[in-house]
């Protein structure tokens, strides 16, 4: 709603600008509050089909059970559900979310051992990072990706621009070789009349589990996969298995007490710090810690909720 | 299977001991980011009314113009850290008894009022004090 209302305001203040003769700053701020209203609805539609994805899974509560009883692997049941139009990988998330949500602090050892076991018990056939990222599929292997990210060197000397994408078998960080500034991204954007890329896509990662399959499909084309593929070769890429992530936590930024960083701890003891965005949005690197929770545990780690 | 843990084999006890340490820091560092960013974006959101009241009044109300853009980015800034950023969703830290997301405060949190924490964890109960 507020949301809303400082958009309606934004083109309130455009339609002013433009009756007061200033053509250049009202149109500038009546394609703002029209580029943030189309944006709101696609958010919005997209929460709607989320809904209905959530209702429809419910439908097939009984259903999961019983295939549980009947010792089906995670797998087995989202092919199964896959034919009535539940995309795999969402089943999945949903699936390790539950087991995560029961194995609260000072669960019995066995029982989290019992669950990581059997969401784990079905994993995807190994292969090389490259091989990950060219073969990235929105419905079965991409767990998430966000673009817009800052890499930090462990000693903080190095900073790469570029994007993190969640696979079923690695977190990679890519690093763009062509990366502009917010402030050139958008002025290019502006002149030319779209919401630059580098803009449109930053928000991917936001809200995760309210993104239906449609929303990331959209950004996976062939020439992404390609880009992607070019990326990882680049100073600063990293691709981590599941299995080396030790802890994932989110941190006060060290230049910056109001920002906040996403932190992945892979042993031994490397500490990988990446700002999502402009670091403001808090609930982006929840987000993302709960995503990263989740794609662990689907490969067999339990890392523990620090934050 | 892999579980990542510091300790080789801490007691249930000692886990969610450390798990109430490490919620109370993650805590406190929450809200004191949380509260810092509040007040600079209210400042952002003012220096931009500033700059568009005095581009949009400058020509009809030029004796006016910088005193009225100046009640606005004040109005601005109170609006903004009274009734805009508390409305914005709060951080959430993981229950140290159950690991659901928490919110920090009962209420909405405001930068300038003492943020009322929550007490229990609306999903287990759990004393958060």
């Amino acid at each position: 709603m507020v949301r809303l209302v400082l958009q309606l305001g934004v083109i309130a203040l455009g339609a002013s600008l433009l009756t007061a003769g200033r053509l250049e700053a009202g149109l500038t701020c009546v394609a703002l509050g029209a580029l943030g209203l189309a944006a709101q609805g696609r958010t919005l539609r997209d929460h709607q089909a989320h809904g209905e994805q959530v209702q429809l899974i419910a439908t097939f509560i009984d259903d999961v059970n019983a295939r549980i009883e009947r010792s089906e692997t995670p797998d087995q049941i989202a092919a199964a559900l896959a034919k009535r139009g539940v995309p795999p990988i969402v089943l999945l998330q949903v699936l390790a979310r539950h087991y995560l949500q029961i194995l609260g602090h000072g669960a019995a050892l066995d029982r989290v051992a019992a669950d990581i076991t059997w969401l784990a018990s079905s994993p995807p056939p190994d292969g090389s990072p490259l091989e990950d990222l060219a073969t990235l599929d929105a419905t079965t292997t991409l767990h998430a990706m966000t673009f817009g990210v800052r890499h930090f060197a462990d000693n903080d000397e190095s900073t790469w621009h570029g994007a993190i994408v969640a696979t079923r078998r690695h977190f990679f960080f890519l690093a763009n070789p062509h990366h502009e500034s917010v402030t050139t991204a958008f002025a290019k954007g502006a002149a030319g009349g779209w919401l630059p890329e580098l803009l449109s896509l930053a928000n991917l990662g936001r809200e995760l589990t309210q993104l239906t399959r449609d929303h990331v499909e959209a950004e996976l084309s062939p020439r992404r996969r390609a880009e992607f593929v070019e990326w990882f070769g680049q100073p600063g890429s990293l691709a981590i298995p599941w299995q080396d992530i030790a802890e994932v936590d989110k941190a006060t930024a060290p230049d910056d007490g109001k920002k906040v960083d996403l932190v992945v701890v892979t042993t031994p003891n490397l500490r990988h710090r990446f700002r999502l965005g402009t670091g403001l949005k808090e609930s982006f690197v929840e987000d993302w810690i709960d995503l990263t929770r989740t794609a662990a545990a689907l490969r067999g780690v339990f890392l523990p909720p620090h934050s | 299977m892999t579980i990542q843990s510091d300790e080789s084999e801490p007691s249930v006890d000692a886990i969610r001991q450390a798990a109430y340490r490490r919620y109370l820091l993650a805590r406190s560092e929450a809200a004191t980011r949380w509260s810092t960013r509040g007040t600079w974006l209210a400042y952002g959101a003012a220096a931009v009314v500033f700059l568009l009241t005095t581009l949009t009044t400058m020509d009809a109300i030029p004796d006016w113009s910088i005193t009225i853009a100046l009640f606005a980015a004040v109005a601005t800034l109170a609006v903004t850290i009274t009734v805009v950023y508390p409305r914005l969703p709060q951080p959430t830290v993981p229950c140290p008894y159950c690991a659901r997301r928490v919110p920090l405060a009962k209420t909405q949190m405001s930068p300038v009022r003492a943020i009322e924490l929550l007490e229990r964890c609306p999903h287990c109960g759990g004393d958060l004090s």
